[in-house]
Order: structure tokens, then sequence, then C-alpha cells
């Protein structure tokens, strides 16, 4: 790399470091970083402690577990990465960089050293979290390892997000360009599609005499799946080595999968452009010429912006004003494109799942868990992913302390956009949900109570988890990701992951007395009909449990909105 | 109009503010000028009730903006040099975002000619990111004025105007200004400082160096008399480096 990059490179992480060092003197971030590292500590050192990703890393299953979640990564990444390179430069960068005399390749090998910082906190993460599981391998082997999978799956995802930019950009010329990788890819999630397609009848009837895994581990290694998933066998298999022996055979190939990515992303756009460039020679002019108009700012047509879902009154409470920007904004940024795509796969594998099911009762079950993954999913992830709230609206601090309301006003507007758009998500397929136990003949809990009680609980768990996530956001400025998009990839998979446990274990801690709460009045309930405790009690405890879970977050919000009135700019950026 | 009394705010050791007074009558326009890193920005910021001042208080209408700081930022509009804007509203629905949170019920009627004002008409559908930065500054600018405040506090604001916008830029100020509204504007363009501003206020690291329409600083600096703003500026900068240089020497 060239020297000078090399030198930015090192010198931004040092002081990257100084400064997260130098925010220790806060208080409460010293308190925070005292007690993560007791709990990881613990963690770690603890051999009685639950991991909270404790998975057998030994087994089949577990190896079938990971082979599979790794090829989901990489497939997502294909159909429904972003058109936008995952290269993603800062304005300094640009401004300074892209002029300087530098080839597109050393940008590109700059980005991907940069994003080592982040691939090995990802993998320190990994290494706690995942550091028990039966293997013999001492902690470097398997840091390793990680290191490997982590920086595969990066360097992958920056391959794929450069093939697609190309594609999108130069249109046909562009799929010509990336015929190969294109093909391959899409011939291999069609393969893997359709086999796992057909497979599901003799995978639910092995589920139903408890033989599940078996015939689980039968189809990943009957062809083709296997050759398909045989890469990524690869990968993972260091992780998976039983002595330093079989360690030391199975890190050589997975190295090797890692090396090939690496010219592959530092040439494979810049060959591209190369050939774009011979190409252009011919026709200079023209080509001149169109890179000029291309190079105009965008402008977005007046059709483009889509109408607001609700109008806006000039009066009323000016809360209503900010949750009205916020879902307005979050509308906007939502990628119809990706809508399209799930909806349109959903309804293909509907489709598939039911010309090999044959009945619309086995369908309907399998409708129902679809919907209720991703709900459960939602609970515990959205919070991280739906972030219209002071998460996108900190770096506006300005601009919203300058307005006459109340900080706990304002924090309360913005926590209630995101729980507003999350709950609706939910809401959708809840209904769906709904709709398909009435095609189902014995549906696995009754429909109607727990479809009453999904109805209070799911706001206020999400009203939960968010007001968490805001809060960390106004707590530890300087630790959130702020603006656009949480951090999103394989490198920034560790903060993620941290992120989340720290979120879920306070949360837990906040559901406490409202799940008490609950559990007591659906008792009394029962005790007062004389009849045991079933799900019918829990329809009028929740909103019970609900009310106290408002009362902690009217107090949460409160001190949040005091701490808003105070938080200075100065804690996110250095004061010029 | 604008009463602020003993303002300090410090960030760990550094002093940005130091027990700055002042007061701004309403009609009256309060031009701050100084060298970079004078403290005007966190002046107009506590003003504004963004940063919350180390000591000292700031009096908007008679409302103090610690005790009741939705009452006093009713009254007034910040408009910060860097425009801060929301990019997934179009500019037309900015004018609306800020209708409802300001509470003007006659909003929709205000906004049409606003956006004439500002130029901004043909744009009124697009969203910022399809605006020059001229552009944005003048969006900023029509947030800012949407809800007529009585003080009007704006940080370099000509930044980034073509001279037409800054020709109107100036008129609007001025208009303002007559109609009862109290200004405070930061600039380093002296020459706008003196065609717009009934007084001045002269900082320097954090600190007030002279306060006072021209003639009275001058008055106070014989010296300087018959001398162009501009020199003036510099005889009082260099005064004040003299006096900061003697006060860490002692």
């Amino acid at each position: 790399m060239n020297d000078a990059l090399r030198y930015l490179l090192w010198h931004s992480a040092r002081n990257r470091m100084r400064g997260q060092v130098a925010r220790l003197k806060r208080p409460r971030y010293l308190l925070a970083v005292l007690a993560g590292g007791l709990y990881f500590g613990t963690l770690l050192f603890n051999s009685r402690m639950p991991s909270p990703l404790t998975g057998s890393t030994s087994s089949t299953i577990g190896q079938l577990i990971y082979t599979a979640i790794i090829f989901v990564t990489v497939a997502s990444g294909w159909i429904f990465g972003s058109d936008r390179p995952a290269l993603v430069f800062t304005e300094a960068e640009v401004q300074i960089l892209f002029p300087a005399p530098l080839s597109r390749s050393a940008l590109v090998r700059y980005k991907v050293a940069q994003a080592q910082i982040f691939v090995l906190f990802s993998v320190i993460i990994w290494v706690v979290l995942l550091r028990r599981g039966g293997t013999p391998l001492p902690f470097w082997m398997r840091a390793i390892s990680l290191w490997i999978i982590l920086s595969t799956l990066y360097l992958h995802r920056v391959g794929a997000s450069l093939v697609r930019t190309s594609t999108v950009a130069h249109g046909r010329r562009g799929v010509r360009a990336n015929a190969i990788p294109i093909a391959i890819v899409t011939a291999v999630i069609l393969v893997a599609g359709i086999t796992i397609v057909r497979a599901i009848p003799a995978v639910r009837a092995a589920l139903h005499v408890g033989g599940g895994a078996v015939a689980l581990e039968r189809l990943v290694t009957s062809q083709p799946l296997a050759a398909i998933l045989f890469p990524f066998r690869l990968l993972i298999a260091p992780l998976f080595a039983d002595s330093t022996a079989h360690w030391l055979l199975a890190i050589l190939p997975a190295f090797a999968l890692m090396a090939v990515h690496y010219p592959w992303v530092t040439h494979t756009d810049a060959a591209f452009e190369e050939a774009v460039a011979d190409a252009a020679a011919k026709r200079a002019r023209a080509i001149a010429a169109s890179r000029d108009t291309r190079r105009r700012p965008v402008v977005i047509a007046d059709g483009a912006v889509s109408r607001p879902w609700f109008r806006l009154a000039p009066t009323g409470h000016p809360a209503i004003a900010i949750l009205w920007k916020n879902v307005l904004g979050y509308t906007r940024v939502l990628r119809l494109t990706t809508v399209a795509i799930i909806v349109c796969g959903i309804a293909v594998i509907g489709t598939a799942v039911y010309s090999e099911v044959g009945n619309w009762s086995d369908l309907a079950q399998i409708g129902e868990t679809l919907c209720a993954i991703p709900i459960v999913m939602l609970v515990v992830l959205g919070p991280g992913f739906v972030r219209a709230d002071l998460r996108q609206d900190l770096l506006q601090l300005d601009q919203l302390r300058s307005y006459p309301l109340r900080g706990s006003t304002i924090v309360m507007a913005e926590i209630a956009s995101s729980t507003i758009i999350l709950t609706a998500m939910q809401y959708v397929l809840l209904a769906s949900a709904a709709l398909l136990s009435s095609f189902d003949a014995l549906p696995p809990v009754p429909i109607a109570p727990a479809v009453l009680i999904a109805l209070v609980a799911l706001p206020t768990l999400n009203a939960i988890g968010l007001t968490v996530a805001n809060g960390a956001a106004l707590l530890f400025p300087g630790w959130v990701r702020l603006g656009d998009g949480r951090a999103a990839g394989i490198e920034a998979m560790g903060q993620n992951v941290l992120a989340i446990i720290v979120s879920l274990v306070i949360t837990f801690v906040a559901l406490i007395p409202p799940l008490i709460v609950t559990t007591i009045a659906a008792s009394v309930a029962a005790a007062l009909s004389s009849r045991a405790i079933s799900i019918w009690y829990f329809v009028p405890a929740v909103p019970v449990g609900a009310l106290v879970a408002l009362g902690e977050l009217w107090l949460v919000i409160k001190w949040l909105g005091r701490v808003f009135a105070r938080t200075d700019l100065a804690q996110i950026e250095p004061p010029g | 109009m604008i009463d602020v009394e003993s303002l300090t705010k410090t960030y760990g050791d550094f002093q940005a503010v130091r027990g700055m007074t002042f007061h701004v009558a309403p009609g009256e326009v309060l031009g701050l000028v100084g060298p970079n890193g004078a403290g005007k920005t966190t002046t107009l910021r506590s003003i504004a009730g963004i940063i919350v001042p180390t000591s000292g208080s700031v009096r908007v209408g008679g409302y103090d903006m610690l005790a009741t700081p939705e009452k006093a930022k009713a009254l007034l509009a910040f408009i910060p040099d860097e425009p801060q804007l929301f990019e997934h509203l179009t500019v037309e629905e900015h004018l609306r975002f800020i209708g409802r949170l300001y509470g003007v019920a006659d909003a929709p009627a205000r906004i049409e000619p606003l956006l004439v004002e500002m130029e901004l008409l043909e744009k009124r559908a697009v969203l910022p990111a399809a605006l020059s930065r001229g552009m944005r500054q003048k969006l900023a600018i029509a947030c800012g004025l949407l809800h007529t405040p009585s003080a009007l506090l704006l940080d370099e604001p000509l930044t980034g105007l073509d001279p037409a916008g800054m020709r109107r830029m100036k008129s609007t100020i001025a208009a303002r200004a007559r109609a009862g509204a109290a200004v405070v504007l930061s600039s380093h363009l002296l020459h706008l400082v003196e065609e717009l501003c009934t007084r001045l206020l002269v900082m320097q690291r954090g600190r007030v160096i002279a306060i006072g329409t021209l003639a009275e600083i001058v008055a106070e600096r014989p010296d300087l008399a018959g001398r162009a703003l501009e020199d003036v500026f510099l005889a009082l900068i260099e005064e004040g480096e003299r006096q900061d240089t003697a006060q860490s020497g002692a």
C-alpha cells in the first residue's frame, strides 16, 4: 500500500483509539466500560456462566447452522445488497484522495485495510462469545479461524457490491463484464432454492418422528447442495477442528479461499474500468460528453418524491410534527425494490412449497411460522434496524434544541416514531399469521387470545427496546453510530452484536416489573374464576403489565429529556 | 428583547465565552465580529438555547432561557452558518414541519410568499439533496422566518449565497429589524456589518473587547478616528492580543 495511505491509516486509527480512551474521563463512559468489562470478563473466565450465544460448535448440527448462516449472508448480499459500493468513502477521503495520484486499486486496498480494524474487533467479541463449544483449540487458533471467516465474508461482500455497482452503473455492458460471477451466483441460488423446496416434505416428515437433524444433514450432504456448500464448509472447517493437526490441515484451504478474494476485490472493478476505458478510447468524444452529463448533480424530479402518508395540520401538538417528519423520512428510504423482491420471493416459495406439501392446512402452518419468526426477530433486532429517531436526528442537535419543545417531549416523539414503524411491520405480519391460521386445522396456540396479547405486548416491547437504544445514543453519543443506518457488514458485526446484547440485558431488566405484574394479574384473574391459568387470563393481564412498563418509560423519558436538554454537541464532536 | 448577563461557557479548561453582557432592543441589529475562535458561534448557540451556559443568563422577550426555554425559543429563530436540513423532507415539507412546531396557524398561506421571496418556489417539491449550497441556506433562512420571530440570530448569514441572494438577504434582515425584530448576526464580512448593524460587539478569546456604535467605539479610541471599520477592528484585536499576552505574562 502507498506510504501516504499507510500513514493515514495508522495515524487515524491511533488518534481514534486515543479519542476513545479520552472519553473514559467522563464517568458515564467509564462506568459503562467497567460494567461491560465485568460482564464479558465473567463470561470469559467463569466456566459456569452460560454464554449468550452458547451452541455446540463441535456438533454436526452446529456446523450445519454456521454453514447455513454464512450461505444466507453471502446470498442475501447478492440479492438484497445495496447498489451503492460497500466501500464507503468519507467526504474528506473523496475530496483529498480521489484527486490525488492514486490508482483505484490503491484506494480499494486502503479501504480493505481500514476495515481490518473492525474485523479484528469483531474477532475479539466472537472469541469471547463463542468461547466454549467443546473444541480443544486454544483461543488464538480460534481467533485466526474467525479472522479468516470474517475477512473472507467482508471481502466477498465488497466484491459483490462492486459487481452490483458496475452492473447497475453500466447497464448491459456491466452485465457482460461481470457475466461470470453473475451467472455463478444466479445458478447457485436457484439450484439451492429448488433443492431446499423439494426437500421440504422429507424434512417435515423426519421432524415429526424426531429425526430432523439427520434429515437436514442428509439434505446438505447430498448433491447438488453439498457441492454448493463446499466452499462454505471449507471456510468454517478450522473453527470446528478437534485437534491442532486437524486445524493445521483445515486452515490452509480456508486461508486460500480468503486469499483468492483479495485480488478479485482489488482488481475486478479496476479491470472493468480499464476495459471501459479501452472501449471509450474509440469513441472518446461521445463518452466524454456522456460522462460530463452523468457527473452533473442528480436532480430529483418533482414526481420522484413520494407524498406524505398523512397531512400535517398547521396547528395541534407540535410533537406530532417530529413524528410526521420521522415516519415520512422512513417511508422514503424504504427501498421498494427490496419490498417487491421479498413479496415476490414469498409468493414463489409459497407456490413451490404448496406444490410439494399439497394441502392448505400444512401450508398455512408453514406460513404462520414464517410470520411468527420475523415478529420475534423484530422485537429483538428491530430497535437496532428501525432508526427513525434520535439516532438519526442527533447530528442535527442544534436544530432540535432550538425548537420550542421540552427535551422530554422531543425524546418521546422520537421514540414514538420508531415504535410506530416497528409495530406497523409486526402488525402486518400478525394479521397475516391470523389470516393463515383460519386455514390451519391445528393451530399451535389459540389464535384469538394470542393476537389480543400481541396487539398490546408488541408496541410495549418495541417502546422499551427503542427507549434503550435512544437512551444509549443520548448517553453515549461517542459510541453509538449516528445518522443514516447502523454499521452494516461483517466488519461491524462485533460492534452490532455487542450493542444487541447490551440492549437485551437492559431491556430484560426493564421487563422484570411488568412481567411480575402481568403474572400476578393473570394468576389473580384465574384464582377469582377458580380455574386453572390459561392464555385467556393473560388477555386482561398484559395491558396491566403494559401500564407498568409505560410508567417506567415515562420516568426514563423524563430523565432522558433532561439529558437531552443538557447534551452538548461537543460530546459528539470536539468543539471547533 | 435579548438580554445576556455574565454569560460564560467553558469546555473543560477552555473558556469559549467569558462573562459576556449585552442587550439587544427590538429593531436593533447587533453585529458580532471577531477573529476565528473568538466565541461568536458559542454565544449565538447559547442565546438560542442550544447549549447550556456554564454560568450567567439569557432572556428572550423577558423569558429566561433556562427556566422557560419553550417560551423563549418560541420567540426566536436561529439560522446557522451550515444549514441543517432533514434529507427526507422536501422544501415545502420543511416549512410545513416548522409551521406545526411553532404553531403557525396560517402557515400554508405564508409558505408560498416566503418561497417566492427566497426564490425557492420552483424547488418546493424537491429534497435538500437536489439543492445547491446557496439554496439550502435560503431554505434554512425561510424556516427561520416562517414564524415571524421577535429575535433573529444569524451565524454568517451570507455564506453560500450568490450576489443577488446576498442583496436579498440583506434587505430581508433590514426589513425584519424595521418590523421590530431584535437581530444578532455574526460575520467576518465587515462591510455587511457596517451596512446592516446598528451596533457592534467585538469579541476576542471569548470576551467583549468593544461594544457600541462605530462612533461610540471610536470615541473611546481617538487614535482610530476617521479610519475604516476594518482598520478599527484590526487595531482592537491587536490591542486585545497585547492585553492577553500581558495578562498571561503576569
